[in-house]
């Protein structure tokens, strides 16, 4: 007789915790086991986009002036809107992609969200770690003190992506079309959250709408703990009280609509 | 009382083509008890698959209730569980953490399932560069090696190659006699040597609960 094991989950929690684990230790297995060009891309992808950014704007129309297109700034706006972006399109796709996977009875769509997302913050940890040390030996006018608050900063982005996440992915769960749209909408939403040119530069009557984008408060944020001497009467109230009001929504979204996949 | 009841269980589905709602069961209820084995018989397309992952609680019902005492595994035969870009060991360490067993016992398990599946030394190769039947093994013997209530069998005769099929209908046999399975299959043969009662799904609709010899003149009827 063959031996075997009983499976050691007697509570919903265990369940939970163990699919999660496995997950999220498969995710990192398949991104970093391999030491493949897909290993230094997460790191270089980063860099590169700074590149053409700084180039379109401060080679091509010269606006390189330290505060308004400055590398400290641009670094960690592109680092922690890469970690929404990542989060968002890991979990959008995720249900696409491990479709292997469903036929495991005790997996559910937010067991993958969580891996996603844990497996995501890892990565964009250790990404946004290794930035910060090289930052802090080669940027003039680049402070310790900003520790703190940028990690505070990496975990609301965080907390956005992963409700945005939950939202998108609950309502594309059986819609592929609907899901490459809003893949694609993405990069609206990048445009429209600051990523890159910062609030001054915006006309009057258009940076009290841009404002109105709880990322855009959030990327802005960054640049004033990079550069205190800038003030916008940026609002970590505002941002959030946007984080408290996705919340319920996803959870509500996604009891309603996510858990459902055809 | 270990059980698996379904109570008018309905499953629809959008067309892909034409994007209307086709109904691909409709009323479906079934009662299966503790150690009862138990054959899903029809044609291809009845929905016998669809009603087995459902069961397995990897697809949602469009209407109705369905209620599990015990734990149940997932469709064995369905092959779906595995990724084909990470090695079988991954992949079982995958399943083995799934399970709530860490580092330690899955090397165990890993041992296991590299004798019986008769895989030696292959379990690190990539699952993708397998043959048919070594990916068959691989999952049967992945699935069984965890001990459940109920084990679900989508397509039984789907096991293996001639070699393998000895030692599994082996297990099956010493399965059948303290787990119920639940089989969906076109092979009557297999289907009369390990269960009990059987069920006629035809047109989205399913028949009472037969026992296995009236079930199988009933499908061969059909």
């Amino acid at each position: 007789m063959i031996r075997q094991f009983e499976p050691r989950y007697n509570t919903p929690g265990s369940v939970f915790r163990n699919s999660v684990y496995a997950l999220t230790v498969k995710s990192l297995k398949s991104k970093f086991g391999t030491f493949s060009f897909g290993f230094f891309w997460i790191f270089l992808e980063p860099l590169f986009h700074l590149i053409i950014i700084l180039t379109i704007f401060g080679v091509v129309f010269g606006r390189l002036d330290g505060d308004l297109f400055s590398i400290r700034t641009l670094l960690f706006t592109i680092l922690n809107w890469f970690l929404i972006r990542d989060i968002i399109t890991s979990n959008i796709n995720t249900l696409y992609s491990n479709r292997n996977y469903l036929g495991f009875p005790t997996l559910k769509p937010i067991m993958f969200y969580i891996s996603g997302y844990v497996s995501n913050i890892i990565t964009s940890f250790s990404i946004q770690g290794t930035f910060f040390i090289l930052a802090l030996i080669f940027l003039d006018n680049f402070y310790f003190h900003n520790t703190w608050k940028l990690i505070f900063i990496f975990v609301i982005a965080s907390f956005f992506g992963l409700v945005i996440s939950i939202i998108l992915a609950s309502l594309s769960i059986n819609k592929p079309g609907l899901k490459k749209l809003l893949i694609l909408s993405l990069r609206f939403l990048y445009i429209g959250s600051l990523v890159i040119i910062p609030i001054n530069i915006i006309p009057d009557p258009f940076s009290i709408f841009v404002l109105l984008n709880p990322l855009a408060q959030l990327m802005e944020l960054i640049r004033e703990i990079i550069i205190p001497s800038r003030d916008f009467g940026i609002s970590i109230s505002y941002i959030l009280t946007w984080l408290a009001f996705l919340s319920p929504i996803s959870i509500f979204i996604y009891y309603f609509i996510g858990r459902h996949i055809d | 009382m270990k059980s698996i009841k379904a109570i008018n269980l309905s499953k629809t589905f959008t067309h892909l083509n034409t994007g209307r709602r086709v109904e691909v069961l409709k009323d479906i209820n079934i009662c299966i008890q503790e150690n009862e084995s138990v054959a899903i018989l029809g044609k291809n397309g009845a929905g016998k698959s669809t009603l087995l992952r459902m069961l397995s609680g990897s697809l949602y019902p469009s209407s109705g209730k369905i209620h599990i005492e015990g734990k149940i595994s997932w469709p064995v035969g369905y092959g779906g569980g595995f990724d084909p870009s990470i090695t079988a060991r991954d992949n079982i360490k995958f399943i083995s953490n799934m399970m709530g067993y860490g580092y330690e016992k899955s090397n165990i398990i890993q041992e296991t399932v590299e004798k019986y599946a008769q895989l030696d030394g292959k379990l690190d190769y990539l699952v993708s560069s397998f043959s048919s039947g070594m990916k068959s093994r691989l999952f049967f013997f992945t699935s069984i090696i965890f001990k459940f209530d109920f084990y679900l069998f989508d397509e039984i005769s789907a096991l293996g190659d001639k070699n393998f099929e000895g030692s599994s209908n082996d297990i099956l046999s010493e399965m059948n006699n303290d787990s119920g399975l639940v089989c969906v299959t076109h092979n009557v043969k297999k289907v009369s040597k390990y269960c009990d009662y059987g069920y006629i799904l035809d047109c989205g609709t399913i028949s009472e609960k037969l026992p296995i010899k009236d079930a199988i003149e009933a499908y061969e009827a059909l």
